[in-house]
């Protein structure tokens, strides 16, 4: 049997951390790291690579997009973003790595149906796709 | 002077110089020494004013009018040297002095040649006088008062003619000052681009412009006389016009904004304008208020677009305020969905806590669509415009309601002569107009349902528009409710925001169209109108 897949989460606010690794442990895979600030979640993502990342955008010290694009230098780790605002598409033009935005709040299975389709490989690096929860949400 | 005021002072005037009978007699003896050289002395004249240019002017008729001329003076100087001095000598010259201010020959010239004439004469008798030299010193004395008196009738005739001709020069510039002061109000009142009405104190119309009367469209024959407010003005409206005629009538003046009010004017083609009116008394000659003056401004246009303006810097305000808010909602129906969900693991072999934990969920994806529709309602509109057929568009509404068509019996009706036009319109846009009509009527209507879609082409003014009708077979839209369908928060449901329709028609508006309830019945009609060439 193959050995779970590592996932990194990162996120400001201990409620929400708290529900992400939960739900994420539930559905099998294996957290390898909790963080509580973007540059936390580089540190530990450099340190032990994961097979995917879910963060939060906004956070002390370094957003969700930095810690992201500095971790796609060295590896193309896929990353789901989990936002109250949605980045403006001049954010995501730069962000050179595959990516998946969720708008908040996220459900449990809405999560895990995104991360299938990460790990699943359906979002090729250049998909540009953003699935939000509500069609008033397209600017 | 009149003419005959000086033939009446004659006799004074001749006193005045110290003429006498004898003096005539003289005359008569100098006749003999100067009739032989009146043909030089006539010569040595007309010499005289062709050398000066301001006295050769008069002569410009040539050769002809010299010779007539001539003619003129000789006899001129015959009458002079004959007599008699009667009124009809008088009358010839006082008509010589009238007739020089009629050529506009300045008086002093007719002095001049009077001075001439004077000495030529005088010089003829001291050069040919023959016999007794005291005689012809009496003579000289006689013909120069004969000359001073000549002059002196001249003179006044001229003045008198003069002081004639700049009066009527002067009535005349004053005749055509006025006449291009009135074409200039006639004018203006006849373009101006506001009411002029004037009303006696009762409020009788007196008179009024074209402006009026293009907007009343009644001809002023018609309504002389009659009351004003009666005529122009929507009844509820009169008491605040009545109030502000009683404050201008009646001094002292209140402040300015005493004397202007709005009011509605009843119109030719019924849409009512709004005028405000300021009034100003009239004073007649005793300087009591005899009339009313009252000047409209069509403020119509003006106060719709302050309102817009008001209304869209209001829903600016509440969409930054919106923004603000949905974006820090989200964090905390984030955490409600985090610990609502870890609850519902810990709970989950207690089914009445798990129903619990439903209904908050529940909630909190009410509250989560709520912060969208208001951001949805408040956010500026960018629309994306793509050729599309409107049946695509409400088909796919149709499809979007399918949880709330599910398990019930719903029929869609499609009447559609449009066929495969194509309007330049936001598709996504417009699935959401109509999925929030479509959704009203789901809500409304009692099974079996059936909706109908009428599509056709319409007139709205002078364009070409497409007019699509959602109608029901529902209880219909309740008179008082009419005119709050498209009002934010309004709903008659017990379920959602009351934005929908709120939404559906900025939405409408945005694409230069209009959204209406219809008068079609039974049950309610929504009727969509789309210009047919909407949108660059």
């Amino acid at each position: 049997m193959n050995a779970p897949l590592r996932v990194a989460v990162a996120e400001d606010e201990p409620d929400i951390r708290e529900f992400l690794v939960r739900m994420i442990q539930r559905m099998g895979y294996h957290v390898v790291c909790s963080a509580a600030t973007g540059q936390e979640l580089l540190d530990e993502c450099l340190l032990s690579p994961p097979d995917l990342v879910v963060s939060d955008i906004r956070m002390p010290l370094l957003t969700g997009i930095q810690a992201a694009q500095s971790l796609w230098q060295v590896r193309p780790v896929p990353v789901i973003l989990i936002t109250a605002q949605p980045p403006s598409p001049d954010e995501l033009t730069r962000r050179g790595g595959p990516l998946l935005v969720l708008a908040k709040p996220v459900s449990g299975p809405a999560l895990q149906a995104a991360m299938r389709q990460m790990l699943d490989g359906n979002t090729h690096p250049s998909d540009c796709g953003i699935p939000l929860n509500h069609p008033s949400e397209q600017p | 002077m009149q003419l005959a005021d000086l033939i009446a002072q004659y006799p004074a005037l001749q006193a005045c110089v110290g003429w006498t009978e004898a003096d005539h007699e003289r005359i008569a003896l100098a006749a003999a020494y100067l009739v032989p050289h009146l043909p030089q002395i006539v010569d040595d004249f007309y010499a005289t004013l062709q050398r000066y240019p301001q006295t050769a002017r008069v002569l410009s008729g040539g050769p002809e009018q010299i010779a007539r001329l001539r003619q003129t003076l000789t006899q001129w100087l015959e009458q002079l040297l004959r007599g008699p001095y009667d009124p009809a000598y008088v009358t010839r010259r006082a008509l010589v002095g009238r007739r020089h201010a009629e050529l506009g020959l300045e008086l002093v010239y007719t002095s001049a040649a009077m001075g001439r004439l004077r000495t030529t004469m005088t010089h003829t008798l001291l050069e040919h006088w023959q016999g007794n030299l005291p005689l012809r010193g009496q003579a000289i004395a006689a013909l120069n008062r004969r000359i001073d008196l000549d002059l002196a009738v001249m003179s006044a005739m001229y003045e008198a003619e003069h002081a004639e001709r700049e009066k009527a020069a002067l009535r005349s510039h004053l005749e055509d000052a006025l006449h291009q002061e009135k074409t200039f109000s006639e004018s203006l009142l006849a373009h101006a681009q506001a009411i002029v009405l004037v009303v006696d104190r009762q409020g009788r119309i007196l008179r009024y412009n074209a402006c009026l009367q293009r907007l009343a469209g009644l001809p002023q024959e018609q309504v002389r006389g009659q009351d004003w407010l009666a005529t122009f003005v929507a009844e509820p409206d009169r008491p605040h016009l009545r109030t502000l005629m009683a404050t201008a009538l009646c001094p002292p003046q209140r402040s300015p904004d005493e004397q202007q009010t709005t009011a509605t004017l009843v119109t030719a083609d019924g849409r009512p304008r709004t005028i405000r009116w300021v009034a100003t008394p009239l004073h007649d000659a005793t300087g009591q208020p005899a009339a009313l003056l009252l000047v409209g401004h069509d403020v119509t246009d003006l106060l719709t677009a302050q309102q817009e303006a008001l209304q869209a810097q209001r829903l600016a305000t509440i969409g930054q305020v919106a923004a603000g808010l949905a974006h820090e909602a989200r964090n905390a129906l984030q955490r409600i969905q985090a610990c609502a969900e870890m609850l519902e693991l810990e709970v989950s072999d207690r089914p009445e806590a798990l129903d619990y934990v439903r209904r908050i969920e529940q909630a909190q994806s009410h509250l989560h669509q709520l912060f969208d529709e208001v951001r949805g309602y408040a956010a500026p509109i960018k629309l994306d415009r793509t050729l599309t057929r409107l049946a695509s568009i409400w088909r796919e509404a149709w499809e979007l309601l399918a949880p709330q068509r599910a398990g019930r019996e719903v029929r869609l009706v499609e009447h559609d002569a449009l066929g495969e036009v194509q309007l330049n319109v936001d598709h996504f846009r417009l699935v959401q107009v109509f999925r929030n009509i479509l959704e009203n009527a789901l809500a409304a209507c009692r099974d079996p349902v059936e909706i109908q879609i009428v599509c056709q082409p319409a007139q709205w003014g002078a364009r070409r528009a497409v007019q699509v009708a959602v109608r029901d077979n529902g209880p219909g839209i309740p008179p008082d409710v009419r005119p709050r369908v498209f009002e934010p928060f309004f709903t008659t449901k017990s379920k959602g925001t009351g934005l929908g329709m709120a939404i559906a028609q900025r939405l409408i508006e945005a694409h230069g169209g209009r959204i209406e309830v219809g008068s079609h019945t039974p049950g309610a009609e929504i009727l969509v109108t789309l210009p047919w060439d909407a949108g660059p």
